[in-house]
């Protein structure tokens, strides 16, 4: 599935990266309602000249959006400090799934292994592929430039196991 | 701009809010009966979980858009009609969650050495409903839970991990003394159906079994019934594994089992002490891998108390039936389609309420997110006419968001003195005290 999601001909959107001056930054989508729009979180670093790494995020609706970002940022920060939309429920902790992100296979082999820790949290994520990862947990490297991450679709009738039974 | 009128300020209520106020300008009254926020992230969730909890500083900020006001120890159905609601806001979300716990309907159920899991965890947070109840952790060993989801192993985590550990989290310090008292040697907890069904997450587990000091018992049978069951999905071959490892903590003060496909049947006890549940034996249903039937065979095992954690579930909110709503009491739910409360236009239901008590806050966030667009859309297809939202309702009583920041703030500072991140107010007088 995720090859398809990563080929599927979207237009690319780039994002300039005037965006990271501000500690918070709204997407347009949002502006309109900036009275009342609640922004999202996602705190990262300006890449140094010349050190950018590349991401192309495609978002549920096959939009392609291209990042700039710095070493060490993670997925999770870099979507949010993008607009894009992806919660983080448990702010970066490992501790909730809701920033599952489908990696690009290619890349995916370049990524340490997910730690137990991870697999735990990953295993109650809806819609798991090979690929996937939780976002809170990938730290950007220089292995990682001009990598693809997919943002999966929320969905409604949810697998995570039962937390009450 | 719409008013829109939000009831409960648990995960379902704050996520469906931050949905709306995404994609849509519109004034939003939330509704909570405590004068707290957050519901079961602030009464459910462990206090030794504290990173789960993380969620709340969304939902302040959620709370901080200009247009968002608080009506806290407000309860909806008593303080203000459901009726009321429905007239003065262009579109009303039903967010109260799970309030009471389903029970058992056998004999001796009702004994007071058998109790809900729901009371001790609502206990041990602190939730100002549970804070009368007395537990016989002094006088007893044996602690029999009954049920095997996330809550049973939280309830047993507090009861084998040293109380000097939970010091240094939010748990209140009246249960932080009761669990020092705790003579608590051995914890069952006890599953109708086999290991691979059973409904605790690899990360509760692992938890567990990484304790100092605490000791699983070996499982019996487990590779029987893992053979049985193949083949396995990830997630329940990767809790297999765990389990196949077990734990390893020789010096253990304390243990715990996990024991499977048996079902209370009768609970025996003199005074508030249980002496011993009788069990069913169950066994798999003819043909089906998952299922379980009972047999005629039992089995009785000594216990001094008895944990009931088998589900919460919901209440139907009263002026509900007269306002044209059904709840489906059997399965604890407002009857809806997709959110939309079934016969009463621009009235939605979100959260447990809407789904049933299952599922972790990931869960309950992603279906608030499709009732809050379904909360969007349908307010694009109303009159935006005028109307009063919570401005003529009489609510002298209310606890604003500003008012609930000085509740923060002050149990923040308490918790200081004992070395915490807070220490919680208990009761309602005493939260209410504090403005
Ligand atoms: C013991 C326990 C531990 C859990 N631990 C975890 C965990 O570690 N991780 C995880 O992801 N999930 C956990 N969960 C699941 C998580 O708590 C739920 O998914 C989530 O809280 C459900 O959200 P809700 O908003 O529907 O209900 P609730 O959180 O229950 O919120 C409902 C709110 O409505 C209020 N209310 C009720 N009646 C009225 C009324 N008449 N008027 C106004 N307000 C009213 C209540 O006071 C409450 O604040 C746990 C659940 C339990 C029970
Ligand atoms: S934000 Fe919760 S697991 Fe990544």
């Amino acid at each position: 599935m995720l090859r398809t999601i990563l080929k599927s001909p979207a237009p690319v959107r780039c994002i300039q990266s005037s965006l990271y001056r501000g500690a918070v930054f709204r997407p347009a989508a949002m502006r309109a309602f900036s009275a009342s729009a609640i922004a999202s979180h996602g705190h990262i670093h300006k890449p140094k000249p010349g050190e950018e790494l590349h991401i192309t995020f495609i978002t549920k609706d096959g939009e392609q959006i291209k990042v700039e970002a710095a070493q060490g940022d993670n997925l999770m920060d870099i979507a949010q400090a993008h607009g894009l939309d992806v919660e983080g429920a448990c702010g970066g902790s490992c501790a909730c799934s809701t920033c599952h992100m489908i990696i690009d296979p290619e890349y995916y082999d370049e990524m340490e292994e997910p730690s137990d820790d991870e697999n735990d949290m990953l295993d109650l994520a809806f819609g798991l592929t090979e690929t996937s990862r939780l976002g809170c947990q990938v730290k950007m490297t220089p292995e990682l430039d001009g990598v693809r991450v997919a943002l999966p679709a929320m969905t409604r009738n949810l697998q995570a196991k039962d937390f009450n039974r | 701009m719409n008013r829109v009128a939000v009831v409960g300020s648990g995960p379902a209520g704050f996520y469906t809010i931050l949905r709306i106020l995404k994609k849509r300008a519109v004034h939003v009254d939330l509704f909570e009966a405590l004068p707290v926020p957050y519901g079961l992230t602030r009464f459910g969730v462990a206090p030794d979980h504290p990173e789960v909890r993380n969620c709340q500083e969304r939902f302040a900020e959620v709370a901080g858009s200009p247009h968002f006001r608080f009506y806290g120890n407000t309860t909806v159905g008593k303080d203000v009609s459901v009726s009321q609601l429905l007239q003065n806001y262009h579109a009303v979300v039903f967010a109260y969650g799970a309030e009471t716990s389903r029970g058992l309907n056998v004999p001796g159920s009702q004994l007071p050495g058998v109790i809900s899991a729901r009371d001790f965890v609502g206990w041990y947070n602190g939730e100002p409903a549970k804070q009368g109840l007395k537990f016989t952790l002094d006088r007893t060993e044996d602690v029999s839970i009954v049920g095997n989801g996330n809550v049973a192993l939280d309830v047993a985590r507090v009861l084998l991990r040293q109380p000097d550990d939970l010091r240094s989290t939010d748990m209140p310090e009246h249960a932080i003394a009761a669990l020092t008292k705790s003579t608590v040697k051995k914890v069952h907890i006890v599953g109708r159906r086999g290991p691979v069904q059973s409904a605790f997450t690899t990360k509760e587990l692992r938890e567990l079994l990484v304790e100092p000091q605490v000791q699983l018992d070996p499982i019996v049978n487990l590779t029987e019934y893992i053979e049985l069951a193949k083949p396995l999905g990830r997630a329940e071959k990767r809790k297999m594994e765990l389990l196949l490892k077990g734990s390893t903590s020789p010096s253990a003060q304390r243990t715990w089992s996990l024991d499977f496909m048996q079902s209370p049947s009768e609970f025996k006890g003199e005074g508030d002490l249980l002496q011993s549940i009788e069990w069913t034996i169950n066994t798999f249903a003819p043909g089906s891998k998952s299922d379980v039937v009972p047999t005629e065979k039992s089995v009785t095992t000594p216990t001094d108390l008895a944990v009931l954690s088998i589900g919460y579930k919901s209440v139907e909110l009263p002026g509900m039936k007269e306002a044209g709503m059904t709840f489906i009491k059997d399965k604890g739910i407002l009857e809806n389609h997709r959110g939309h409360v079934t016969g009463v236009p621009g009235a939605f239901a979100a959260g447990w309420l809407k789904t049933g008590p299952t599922g972790v806050i990931a869960s309950t966030m992603m279906d608030a997110f499709s009732v809050g667009d379904e909360v969007v859309s349908y307010l694009e297809s109303v009159a935006n006419t005028k109307l009063p939202g919570a401005d003529d309702l009489d609510l002298p009583y209310a606890v604003s968001w500003n008012d609930w920041l000085e509740i923060d703030r002050q149990e923040i500072d308490r918790g200081k003195s004992y070395g915490k991140p807070r220490e919680k107010f208990v009761s309602v007088p005493d939260m209410l005290n504090a403005l």
